[in-house]
């Protein structure tokens, strides 16, 4: 089997409550090999390439706005000046970007085998108040997408960590240029690997 | 509040034991705030430059080197096949060298006040078999010089954390020349920095 990589970003709310450390270990204690790793304030170009650009995102993503605005009897008009689904999706994507932009962030390139599955599992559900415990989500946080719409901001949740095969190949590909990826054996690896 | 800069490197042994996250949170948790990280693996050259390498170094090397060697009670003639200071210096200078070079290493800056006395004080006795307990150096290794001399190499003193105000500045130059650090808040800051 061949090993998989992932993009694990720990992202401004955890890095400003100190838990960088805390959180990496996680990661290096389930097996998974750190082959990347640097602390800097996220490039403007490359956040905006993280999130797709494409109008099937921000209708998805404006979609599920609405659908929340609707649920909380909140006029989409006030709150976006739009109703249109595109034009909040790309609303919503500012936002983004605003938040992983709020400070450093700790950027890693991870490889294991089943990586992504493990890295799911380890994270958690992406919205932390659905995040069961001894995940990493939701040990460090809960927010909820409540919470989030009424201060009308982006969920706050501790990392980003990459969900599909070929998304983690991409995001490793986007973040990491190829001299600063390494191949080491960790002193461990023949023991769970033989 | 005069806060300042360390320079710390995760050793290649540490990084294969997967004790990235454990470190990094060592000194998170007393409120050092990680200004800068990355992973690397420099070539002989750079490694080599980290250190003054001035023919007093080197000697004051070899000094300590003898030292050692009188405590634990080895003919330093008989292992090391000299008892010149000089020729002792540059043989663990090589040695050195050999030892950073077994793979990938994580170099950080950390700020805060205080933050070399603080992070020396973390890392412990730069020989782990004389930290003491509780620090880094004591709870990860129990490595001597007379093991390592047995085994021809150096000591693994698998976390460098500068020495004084003026080596971190020469260090953090030195390893990350030309870089921006960008500033932000941690939780701690309103409590103790304001």
């Amino acid at each position: 089997m061949k090993k998989q990589k992932a993009l694990i970003i720990i992202k401004p709310d955890a890095v400003q409550r100190g838990l960088s450390g805390t959180i990496t270990k996680r990661f290096e204690q389930v097996g998974l090999t750190i082959i990347g790793l640097k602390f800097q304030k996220a490039d403007s170009k490359t956040v905006i390439a993280h999130y797709p650009s494409t109008d099937v995102w921000f209708e998805k993503v404006g979609q599920r706005t609405l659908k929340n605005c609707a649920a909380k009897g909140v006029d989409p008009k006030v709150v976006f000046k739009t109703a249109d689904a595109v034009s909040i999706g790309k609303i919503v994507k500012g936002w983004l970007i605003t938040y992983f932009q709020e400070s450093p962030v700790l950027i890693m390139a991870v490889e294991g085998y089943e990586c992504i599955e493990i890295i799911r599992k380890i994270s958690g559900n992406t919205i932390p108040v659905l995040a069961a415990p001894g995940t990493i989500r939701g040990d460090f946080s809960h927010d909820s997408i409540d919470l989030a719409n009424e201060a009308m901001r982006p969920l706050r949740n501790a990392i980003h960590a990459s969900d599909a095969v070929d998304d983690g190949e991409k995001e490793v590909a986007l973040w990491f240029s190829p001299s600063e990826l390494f191949s080491y054996e960790r002193a461990d690896e023949k023991i769970m690997f033989p | 509040m005069k806060t300042e800069r360390t320079l710390l490197i995760i050793k290649p042994d540490a990084v294969k034991r997967a004790l990235i996250g454990t470190i990094i949170e060592t000194f998170e948790r007393p409120g050092l705030k990680l200004m800068a990280a990355k992973m690397l693996q420099p070539a002989a050259d750079v490694i080599k430059n980290h250190y003054p390498g001035t023919s007093e170094w080197i000697s004051e090397m070899g000094n300590k080197t003898l030292a050692s060697f009188a405590q634990s009670g080895t003919d330093v003639q008989k292992v090391m096949g000299t008892k010149d200071p000089a020729k002792l210096g540059q043989f663990v200078y090589d040695r050195l060298i050999k030892y950073w070079q077994e793979g990938p290493i994580v170099a950080m800056v950390f700020e805060g006040p205080n933050a070399v006395a603080v992070a020396r004080k973390l890392r412990g006795h730069t020989i782990p078999a004389l930290a003491e307990p509780g620090t880094l150096h004591a709870m990860y290794s129990s490595d001597s010089s007379t093991v390592s001399s047995a085994l021809d190499r150096v000591v693994k003193t698998f976390v460098h954390a500068s020495g004084s105000t003026e080596e971190a500045e020469r260090e953090i130059k030195y390893w990350f020349k030309g870089e921006k650090f960008e500033s932000y808040t941690r939780e701690t800051d309103s409590l103790y920095l304001v």
